[in-house]
């Protein structure tokens, strides 16, 4: 591309000539054929450029897949386990607190509202509910799933 | 006969790991050959071709097939790669992003892929010139020429590609390319004539 006619050509025209190389048109052309000769150019450069083996490339990527797993599964672990670090002092207190209230109120005498439902759970956190200023409200256990 | 693209795809959503070892056979030399022009380093190439399956793999639930799987591949790799590149540019700890030649070849860490001497010396060289150049343009540059000079897409499928208007794809490739020449024309000396 000389500097002429680089001064010469507006960039419409230059546009053009690389629309009409693309499109395979107007071959002729010197600045058509420049264009073309460009990508010629660029297309051989990486030509040499073969990829590795398959199942070498293979064997990486289900690696990587099983490594991916294994630390999502990691992390949802460690999730749960902050969670239930987070908790378990609280419903200690709580249990503790419930447990106490029967043993040292025991002279008050215990009323038959004691209401229970059971289910079973797999996994979670159970947590005792009691407001000890309230001692005749209700008694809530919570069960906290994981996830 | 060929198995139906689609089909594979929708297998491979339900977890049929051979259709996607299919696909990934189909297209991982294209992705590897992108990213080696884009990273100048085969090492580099290699460990973000894999990441892109291992990636794809996890997304392929959410992946909605509006459109091809290839195309849905490729911008993983692309974002990978210009993570990677992000990556070592904080890591680097320069702030603005830079696109000079010092920072496309660190891109690859350094290590700049000697291509094999299969032609005369002087066409090699010339070769060599060229993907010195492309290394040097900017990425958005760099990477439009890819797609069309080494991916031969069209203007519509770089289009759907990197999510662009008809018109910004032919203006970018425009300006890609005249940098592109202005970069090669000292340096290929005789042979510029042609450019």
């Amino acid at each position: 591309m000389s500097e002429i006619k680089k001064k010469r050509l507006s960039k419409r025209e230059l546009m053009a000539a690389m629309l009409d190389a693309d499109a395979g048109r107007r071959s002729d052309d010197a600045e058509v054929s420049a264009f073309a000769n460009l990508s010629q150019q660029i297309r051989q450069s990486v030509a040499d450029t073969s990829p590795p083996p398959f199942e070498l490339m293979w064997q990486g990527v289900e690696a990587r897949i099983e490594a991916n797993a294994r630390e999502a599964a990691n992390e949802k672990t460690a999730k749960s386990w902050s969670f239930g670090w987070f908790l378990a002092p609280i419903g200690a207190l709580v249990i503790a607190a419930v447990v106490g209230y029967f043993v040292f109120s025991g002279q008050e005498g215990l009323d038959n509202r004691c209401y229970v439902d059971s289910y079973d759970v797999e996994s979670g956190i159970i947590l005792v509910q009691q407001d000890l200023n309230d001692k005749d409200g209700a008694t809530v256990i919570w069960h906290l799933d994981e996830g | 006969m060929e198995v139906l693209e689609r089909d594979l795809v929708l297998a491979a959503k339900k977890g049929d790991r051979a259709a996607f070892k299919v696909l990934v056979e189909r297209y991982y030399g294209r992705i590897h050959r992108m990213l080696t022009v884009m990273t100048r380093n085969q090492d580099v190439a290699l460990d973000l071709t894999q990441e892109t399956f291992a990636k794809a793999i996890e997304a392929l639930p959410n992946f909605n097939m509006t459109s091809s799987f290839y195309t849905w591949i490729y911008r993983i790799a692309r974002n990978l790669a210009l993570d990677r590149f992000r990556r070592y540019k904080t890591a680097g700890g320069q702030s603005e992003y830079d696109d000079s030649r010092e920072a496309q070849v660190a891109w690859g860490l350094g290590q700049t892929v000697p291509l094999e001497p299969s032609r005369a010396v002087a066409a090699q060289q010339s070769l060599n010139i060229v993907a010195e150049a492309l290394d040097e343009l900017k990425p958005q540059f760099k990477e439009i020429i890819i797609l069309r000079e080494i991916e031969e897409m069209s203007y519509e499928e770089i289009s759907q590609t990197l999510n662009l208007k008809m018109g910004t794809v032919m203006s970018r490739l425009f300006q890609a390319r005249m940098a592109l020449r202005e970069l090669l024309e000292p340096r290929l000396g005789a042979n510029a004539a042609k450019l």
